[in-house]
């Protein structure tokens, strides 16, 4: 099982003390974390931190999120590269580059996508509304993404697919909880800010793992590699929302884990409290430890683990065009 | 003495760590511990490590160690046969937040 994640909300100072990093909070307390044993770093309250305190997260390999004002999502301190590998950044370059092997790619990150929000739709099929037609209409988009002849109509079968996708989900969730629009920037309703803070967190997810690897997280292959963003990550989180964002907060809401009143709306945006983020967090994490048997690789893996293999797999695809298993879901 | 309990298989266990040792050496084993466990108590550690991480741990400790040292490691790979019980103003072990 890979190490875990540690959050931290307090806020306060981080810094590095005997060979570890140690936080101590305005409150007065003082922790140490087991730097050996941490795998990515998530600071939501106001931290101060010093060189020294990043120097010793660079020794360790430790990626650092930080989430700014209301937890909106700021940007990650990423340690000094452990894998190096020109070959590999080469090599993934020129497969996005060559538009046949780019939308190869594309279509298997589409079709792993579509397929893992057609299982949560059919789970809920019946459960919480009539949606075999949704289901349909995405079997169909799956079908139709092989016959995609460039990445803009495939980014289109995409949308489609999403909308449809997004339709469902006012349906699914408990009353008082509605998504008539998925809207962010700022998400205006509580679906939609569950939705966003939770894709966030599957963003940094596939940014931890992707830093593990040598490929560079600015190239992606169904998202235009842009400016300021890491679109590598937003490919492979693509795949990953309707396993760990969506399923999770369909769960939460309609378990009443999670309640209206652990949001807050102020200046026309919704954002979740200190309590919503902190019930969120403690069962994103838990489901991150969660295992399943994977019939390829024969063992147990954890859902972390899984999103590492998917990782794995792109670059082996890349360098040794491998097949590209992007993770759907069998389970 | 040292002595070690060979278990079977590899992976990922929890471990114990308790040490008693002079006053003027406490740090020693305190800023070795720290980097990998959770600290407990002033001197009980506890974690979850993976085989690599105790193999590096119990050299580091042997290379630290001198006559009056004293320090137990207790490790379990089972979870399931794992409980542990807080009283007082103890925190949960293993809290992935602060």
């Amino acid at each position: 099982m890979p190490k875990p994640n540690h959050h931290i909300f307090a806020d306060g100072e981080l810094s590095r003390n005997e060979g570890t990093l140690r936080i101590d909070t305005l409150e007065g307390k003082t922790e140490y974390l087991p730097i050996e044993s941490v795998d990515s770093l998530y600071l939501h309250g106001q931290l101060d931190f010093n060189t020294r305190a990043l120097g010793l997260l660079n020794e360790h390999n430790v990626p650092l999120h930080v989430f700014g004002w209301k937890d909106y999502y700021r940007g990650t301190y990423l340690p000094k590269r452990g894998q190096v590998s020109g070959n590999t950044v080469v090599e993934q370059v020129r497969a996005y580059d060559d538009p046949a092997r780019r939308l190869r790619i594309g279509q298997s990150i589409i079709e792993a996508s579509i397929h893992n929000m057609r299982g949560n739709i059919r789970y809920y099929d019946g459960r919480r509304g009539k949606f075999s037609n949704t289901v349909t209409k995405l079997e169909e988009l799956k079908q139709s993404v092989s016959t995609t002849t460039d990445i803009n109509e495939l980014r289109s079968v995409e949308g489609n697919a999403r909308k449809k996708y997004y339709e469902c989900f006012d349906q699914i969730l408990r009353d008082p909880f509605t998504l008539t629009r998925r809207e962010y920037n700022p998400p205006t309703n509580e679906a939609n800010a569950g939705i966003s803070f939770l894709n966030g967190m599957v963003y940094t997810t596939c940014v931890s793992a992707i830093r593990k690897t040598a490929l560079d997280p600015t190239i992606g292959f169904v998202h235009e590699p842009g400016e300021r963003r890491f679109t590598l990550s937003l490919d492979i989180a693509d795949i990953f929302k309707p396993i760990l964002a969506d399923r999770l907060l369909f769960r939460l809401v309609n378990r009443q884990q999670l309640s209206i009143n652990d949001f807050e709306d102020e200046l026309n945006g919704c954002l979740l409290n200190e309590n919503g983020r902190m019930i969120v967090l403690e069962e994103f994490e838990e489901m991150l430890d969660e295992t399943i048997d994977h019939p390829r690789l024969n063992r147990k893996v954890s859902f972390k683990t899984l999103v590492q293999t998917d990782v794995y797999s792109l670059k082996k695809h890349i360098l040794t065009d491998e097949p590209y298993h992007a993770t759907a879901r069998w389970w | 003495m040292n002595r070690t309990t060979q278990r079977p298989g590899g992976g990922e266990m929890q471990v114990i760590v308790v040490y008693d040792v002079p006053a003027e050496r406490t740090h020693i084993f305190r800023k070795l511990l720290r980097r990998r466990l959770e600290h407990l108590q002033q001197s009980v550690f506890f974690g979850k490590l993976t085989d690599g991480q105790v193999t590096a741990m119990k050299n580091e400790i042997e290379d630290k160690l001198e006559p009056n040292d004293s320090v137990v490691i207790f490790e379990s790979t089972n979870p399931a046969a794992f409980n542990f019980t807080t009283y007082g103003s103890s925190e949960e072990p293993g809290s992935r937040f602060t």
